[in-house]
């Protein structure tokens, strides 16, 4: 069974971030590491091939001035080669281009049994390439993916709800969005490291790929205006009179987590 | 190896040491060290994730021969809070096996330390043997294929936890020696042999690794266990302790350089009138001169560990670097506690538990007035002073 991961590679949370106030883009020309949302789908996607008994993950990621550190990371923890589309072309793409252009990708490497993304990625995101990339191959998509099992040509999963999970079967090949926190991402070990160095990794444009027009051109949506996330409101403190509980019950309630 | 190797090699030691440090990290490591517990996991996590195996060549089971791999190793687990004393000890034990075992040593020794099987500590220091090793009373007679141990170690750090003893007696009395570097002699003992007995030191480390009082009573070695030439065990301790001083090194380069990292942490927020107090010149003054030393202690650390692994004689490069690292590291701390101001003594803070064991590299393995004495000698070709 082969795999495709669509990672993202992003600029460090743990280093302040960064608007273009020229774009209101998010600034991303220092280093770029593997979004942690993405580690899981990596983490899935070894796991299922193991489960499968053979084949192999592969990765496609979009990202300027062909970054690769995230890709390394990911290919330290198992996957066997890499797709990077890096073009100053693709500066001011938008979602759907950004689908696109991964989807091509995803063609340039023959595609896959599976293809597998985030839900949303950490630093600036809509939601919504996952999806989009398998209305443009024609594939069926499963959004919210906790548990994924394979059974010959059919896929089970359990797709997060509010209330609990769903129970859905899907034909491959298909695409998933996985959540983040449903597996362990395992760390890279030495060895793994050492042997990402070598695995295939290729470096292509978005004209090698045959999409444009892409970036600011390419873009059907633009970002008018940016404004300050609000601030996080004081916390609730109940004092303890003997019958806090029933007020931690129905505060837990109210967010459906019980 | 070229610098942009090293380079790299530092950084890949690095990245796979995240996976030990996701296992145990600071907070983990000094509640550990107040409450009890092993450092065990943080070590199946080393050995899962193929980083014992630096250091080691691949005959044995190793990614390859050299102390830059476990050096780096060391750096990051200390820069991460979370140094790991058994692994230096075994790393350093590791390099006189190489350099001075049998073939049959090295497969006994090497091949499962990769694996976490085996762990290796050391003891040379006595009460009346620290500074001064050559005055050590612990003495092996040879009876027939095996030495009769006996004698008192002290300071003998993560004992417990070890396997084997790296143990250095006198297998030819002072008294018996014109020369006083002859006569020693190096001995890997089983910890669980008959006669082997420790005793917990109390020491304020702030580390769940413990010294010991090891007694050693009529302990039968096989003399297959003398790594090296008896008598000449200077020649084994040579590639011994020059890893040795390597590996400290990178433990207080470290371990400064996360407290010089929690130091700026810190001075960002506290803002005691209104700004930050990192915005004072006062203030940054110590952090950045620190991080100056420490980077210059850095380079001449790696230098170093370039001289050691391409067989040149590491000594001068080695003792320097252990100077210049601790005392950088010791900078740091002091400037770190000074912004932290009276919370640095809060237990909570974790700042001031940093202080035992950077002030300690001052001393231990060796103290920096004995390097300095070296550097007298060796270097500068003055008189001997002591
Ligand atoms: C936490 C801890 C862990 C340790 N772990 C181990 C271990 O695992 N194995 C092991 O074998 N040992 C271990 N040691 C022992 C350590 O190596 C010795 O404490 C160290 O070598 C100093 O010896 P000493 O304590 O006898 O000091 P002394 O020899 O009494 O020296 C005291 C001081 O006198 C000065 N001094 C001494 N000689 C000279 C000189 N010639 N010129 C100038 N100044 C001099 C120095 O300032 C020195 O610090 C450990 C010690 C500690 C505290």
């Amino acid at each position: 069974m082969n795999v495709i991961v669509c990672v993202k590679q992003i600029p460090d949370p743990a280093l302040p971030g960064a608007l273009d106030s020229s774009s209101n883009t998010l600034k991303r020309d220092g280093k770029l590491i593997l979004d942690e949302s993405d580690s899981y789908g990596v983490e899935m996607a070894l796991q299922l091939v193991t489960a499968a008994g053979g084949g192999e993950v592969s990765l496609v990621s979009m990202a300027p001035n062909g970054e690769v550190s995230g890709l390394r990371t990911a290919l330290a923890m198992g996957a066997a080669k890499a797709i990077l589309v890096s073009d100053p072309a693709l500066k001011g793409s938008d979602a759907l281009t950004t689908a696109k252009v991964l989807a091509a990708a995803v063609q340039r490497l023959g595609g896959a049994d599976l293809i597998i993304g985030a839900t949303e990625s950490s630093d600036g995101y809509t939601g919504t390439v996952p999806e989009q990339i398998a209305e443009i191959l024609g594939l069926p998509s499963v959004t919210f993916a906790k548990k994924v099992t394979i059974d010959g040509s059919t896929m089970h999963i359990e797709r997060q709800t509010e209330q609990g999970y769903d129970e859905v079967t899907s034909p491959l090949p298909a695409l998933i969005s996985v959540t983040a926190g449903v597996v362990e991402p395992r760390y890279p070990s030495f060895k793994g490291i050492m042997a990402a160095k070598s695995k295939p990794l290729e470096t292509v444009t978005a004209a090698d790929l045959g999409i444009t027009p892409v970036g600011w051109d390419g873009a059907g949506q633009t970002i008018v205006n940016v404004s300050q996330a609000e601030a996080r409101k004081a916390g609730e403190v109940i004092e303890d009179d003997g019958e806090t509980f029933t007020k931690v019950v129905s505060y837990l309630e109210n967010l459906k987590l019980i | 190896m070229t610098i942009n190797a090293q380079q790299e090699l530092r950084i890949d030691v690095r990245e796979a040491s995240k996976g030990v440090v996701h296992v145990v990290d600071r907070a983990e490591y000094v509640r550990r060290a107040r409450e009890g517990g092993t450092l065990d996991d943080a070590w199946k996590a080393m050995a899962d994730l193929g980083l014992l195996g630096l250091g080691v060549g691949e005959q044995d089971g190793g990614s390859g021969e050299g102390i830059t791999g476990p050096v780096a190793l060391m750096e990051a687990l200390s820069e991460a809070g979370v140094p790991p004393v058994l692994y230096l000890l075994t790393a350093f034990a590791r390099t006189a096996i190489q350099r001075h075992g049998t073939d049959e040593q090295r497969r006994r020794f090497l091949a499962p330390t990769v694996t976490g099987q085996m762990k290796i500590a050391f003891a040379i220091t006595e009460a009346d043997a620290g500074t001064n090793s050559f005055a050590m009373q612990t003495f092996a007679g040879r009876d027939g294929d095996h030495y009769v141990l006996n004698g008192e170690k002290l300071y003998i750090s993560a004992a417990d936890n070890a396997d084997y003893i790296m143990v250095v007696a006198r297998t030819t009395r002072r008294r018996d020696t014109e020369d006083r570097r002859v006569g020693l002699s190096v001995l890997m003992v089983d910890r669980h042999t008959a006669g082997v007995g420790l005793t917990p030191m109390k020491i304020d480390l702030h580390s769940p690794e413990r010294q010991f009082f090891l007694h050693l009573d009529d302990v039968h070695v096989p003399v297959e266990n003398l790594v090296g030439v008896q008598d000449d065990g200077m020649r084994t301790l040579f590639d011994a302790l020059n890893p040795e001083r390597l590996l400290v090194s990178a433990w207080a380069i470290g371990l400064g350089q996360h407290a010089l990292q929690r130091g700026v942490d810190y001075v960002r927020e506290r803002s005691p009138f209104g700004t930050p107090i990192g915005s004072y010149q006062a203030v940054q003054h110590p952090l950045a001169r620190a991080n100056a030393h420490l980077a210059a202690a850095r380079v001449m650390l790696y230098a170093a560990c370039e001289a050691f692994d391409n067989g040149e004689d590491p000594g001068a490069n080695a003792n320097m670097a252990k100077l210049l690292a601790s005392e950088a590291a010791n900078a740091a701390a002091d400037a770190v506690i000074q912004s932290f101001g009276g919370s640095a003594f809060d237990a909570d803070s974790d700042i001031v538990t940093l202080w035992p064991m950077i002030r300690l590299l001052r001393i231990a393995p060796i103290n920096n007035e004995m390097i300095l004495n070296y550097i007298s000698e060796r270097i500068l070709r003055l008189p001997k002073s002591y």
